[in-house]
């Protein structure tokens, strides 16, 4: 897995994909910044933490459209799936690379806090707890990227499908506003992908969140790793 | 048309080698995409030290069973055997016998020859200090040094298939699968890789698929056909080469003219056709000579009738089925068996 892992990760910085990723998210997240604290003078991060989770799920399918549908395009999976490597390795390789990425980029977003503490006093363990929940939310994300890149061999269908799944996790919760039927409210608060941020965003720890998210990821490669195996035969 | 020359399949297991134990083993095995048939009901085996010529037309489904051997595909019925170990059961202990070049090198354009080597080193579960012995090993063995630190997107067609049988050859693998290996090669490249999968079978299974039937004849032992998915023969190039599907040919050279020979061979016994192919010597006539194969030397009777009439003959020699014509009519649509 470290091998798959390792050369996404070259991949991404030899090739202007990775760049093309960070250049875009920050200039957007930039943007949120500008807009949500420094024109405002307000030094609450976490809503532009909330905004750079919108900026992300348009950004991510650039990171993980090509992650497994190129890989069956251009013939490569002959070389992984021949190798001795099960698919959950390359799978996982593959995810974690996409998943070094974002923390590479939201480690550049820190300048933006720092910012902040140089001319004013932000919380700092609530901005941590902020980044806690954007880094879970960021990797339910991918996952849905890199399951929609295991059933296509096109990276454009990927992307597109990618932002088609993702747009329909954020319909739900405009539908939660409008559903006043108790049970199913409460089912679609449940499963909300964008809800499950609030706590984060607010500063408190929210430990279902969290095992929500996790095992949200998990749920999306095995659904990926089913992909692959049910491509191959 | 059945060859003489090929030994009858073995529903069983195909040939059976004289050599140790089989590395590869195929039982029964099929492969359907949907509801169409790729392959039907293979059984072979293949011995360590064989180095065998996979041949078919597009279609036959060489592709599939390669895919199907290396465990890129499942079979979906019947059992792949390699080097013992059940590819369904234990896939990955049956992969690690196995080093594959695909029809198309697998290769990653981002990253130069020596990455890439070192990155299949890797997934073949080499540790550094193996990979980094054995990725300098191979790349001396394969003529790559002058790339190893250049782009794969920036070589030539010919190294980049240099370097897909590099990474196939990574690590000695009992068992190299290759699929037009010297595609994209020039003629002193060809010659190469041909050496170095000879000098690499030594010892191990090499099986290769090729549509140039010289390059089998020139590298393989033993050549299996397919058509429709079917195993349809299994033979020794010797024999496929002596073969001509029940007739012979014989090349004469006789100091006469081309009528007077002409009236000559119309009266020797055993020859169903001859061919007259041009004077080459002033004076003389070569002929083409076609013969049934039924124990009859008419090569004395030729012979005889030259002296007789006063003439003589200045050459004669047999004239090798030409694999090309030995793999249409094999790979023809007629039943062979």
């Amino acid at each position: 897995m470290t091998a798959v892992f390792r050369r996404e990760c070259l991949e991404y910085f030899k090739t202007m994909l990775g760049y093309v990723f960070i250049a875009a998210f920050l200039f957007l997240a930039g943007a949120a910044f500008a807009a949500g604290n420094i024109l405002p003078l307000d030094a609450e991060f976490n809503a532009t933490l909330n905004n750079c989770v919108y900026v992300f799920m348009i950004t991510s399918p650039l990171l993980t459209m090509r992650l497994l549908s190129e890989e069956k395009k251009t013939k490569r999976d002959q070389l992984l799936l021949t190798s001795g490597l099960s698919i959950a390795e390359i799978v996982l390789g593959k995810f974690f690379s996409a998943l070094f990425v974002f923390a590479v980029t939201c480690a550049l977003t820190s300048v933006y806090p720092i910012v902040l503490f140089v001319f004013g006093a932000p919380d700092l363990p609530l901005i941590l707890n902020g980044y806690l929940g954007f880094f879970l939310l960021g990797s339910a994300f991918i996952s849905v990227g890199m399951f929609v890149s295991a059933l296509t061999e096109n990276q454009l269908t990927a992307a597109i499908g990618a932002y088609g799944f993702l747009l329909l996790f954020l319909t739900l919760d405009l539908l939660i506003a409008k559903v006043k039927v108790g049970p199913i409210s409460t089912m679609l608060h449940w499963f909300s992908l964008f809800r499950r941020f609030a706590p984060y965003r607010f500063g408190s720890f929210s430990v279902s969140s969290t095992i929500y998210y996790l095992v949200f990821s998990a749920a999306f490669l095995a659904f990926s790793i089913l992909a692959m195996e049910k491509r191959m035969r | 048309m059945s060859n003489a020359a090929c030994s009858a399949l073995d529903p069983s297991g195909g040939r059976q080698t004289e050599m140790n134990a089989p590395l590869i083993r195929l039982d029964g095995v099929s492969k359907s995409y949907g509801k169409k048939p790729a392959l039907r009901d293979i059984s072979l085996t293949i011995g360590k030290g064989e180095i065998v010529g996979l041949l078919g037309r597009n279609g036959a489904g060489k592709s599939t069973l390669l895919n199907v051997l290396t465990g890129y595909l499942p079979a979906s019925s019947g059992r792949v055997l390699i080097a013992g170990v059940d590819m369904a059961e234990e896939p990955r202990r049956a992969k690690r016998h196995i080093g594959y070049l695909p029809e198309l090198p697998p290769l990653y354009d981002s990253m130069t020859t020596i990455e890439y080597l070192r990155f299949v080193a890797k997934i073949k579960r080499m540790n550094d200090a193996e990979a980094g012995g054995e990725t300098e090993r191979i790349c001396a063995e394969i003529g790559l040094a002058d790339v190893e630190n250049r782009l794969l997107r920036n070589l030539s067609k010919g190294y980049r298939q240099r370097v897909g049988v590099a990474q196939a050859m990574l690590g000695g693998p009992d068992i190299l699968i290759l699929d037009e290996p010297t595609s994209g090669l020039d003629p002193k490249q060809i010659v190469e890789i041909r050496s170095q999968i000879h000098n690499f079978g030594a010892g191990r299974t090499v099986l290769i698929s090729s549509h140039i039937l010289a390059e089998i004849a020139e590298i393989c032992e033993r050549i299996l056909i397919l058509r429709d998915g079917r195993l349809v023969n299994d033979c020794k190039v010797n024999e496929i080469g002596a073969s001509r599907g029940g007739a012979g040919k014989l090349h004469i050279r006789a100091a006469c003219e081309r009528d007077e020979c002409e009236l000559l061979l119309r009266n020797v016994g055993g020859i169903l056709a001859s061919r007259f192919i041009g004077e080459r010597e002033m004076g003389s006539s070569d002929w083409e000579i076609e013969y049934g194969l039924d124990g009859t030397d008419i090569r004395a009777a030729i012979f005889d009738a030259m002296a007789d009439s006063g003439r003589k003959l200045l050459m004669m020699k047999p004239v090798e089925a030409d694999i090309e014509d030995i793999f249409l009519r094999m790979t023809a649509n007629e039943d062979l068996q």
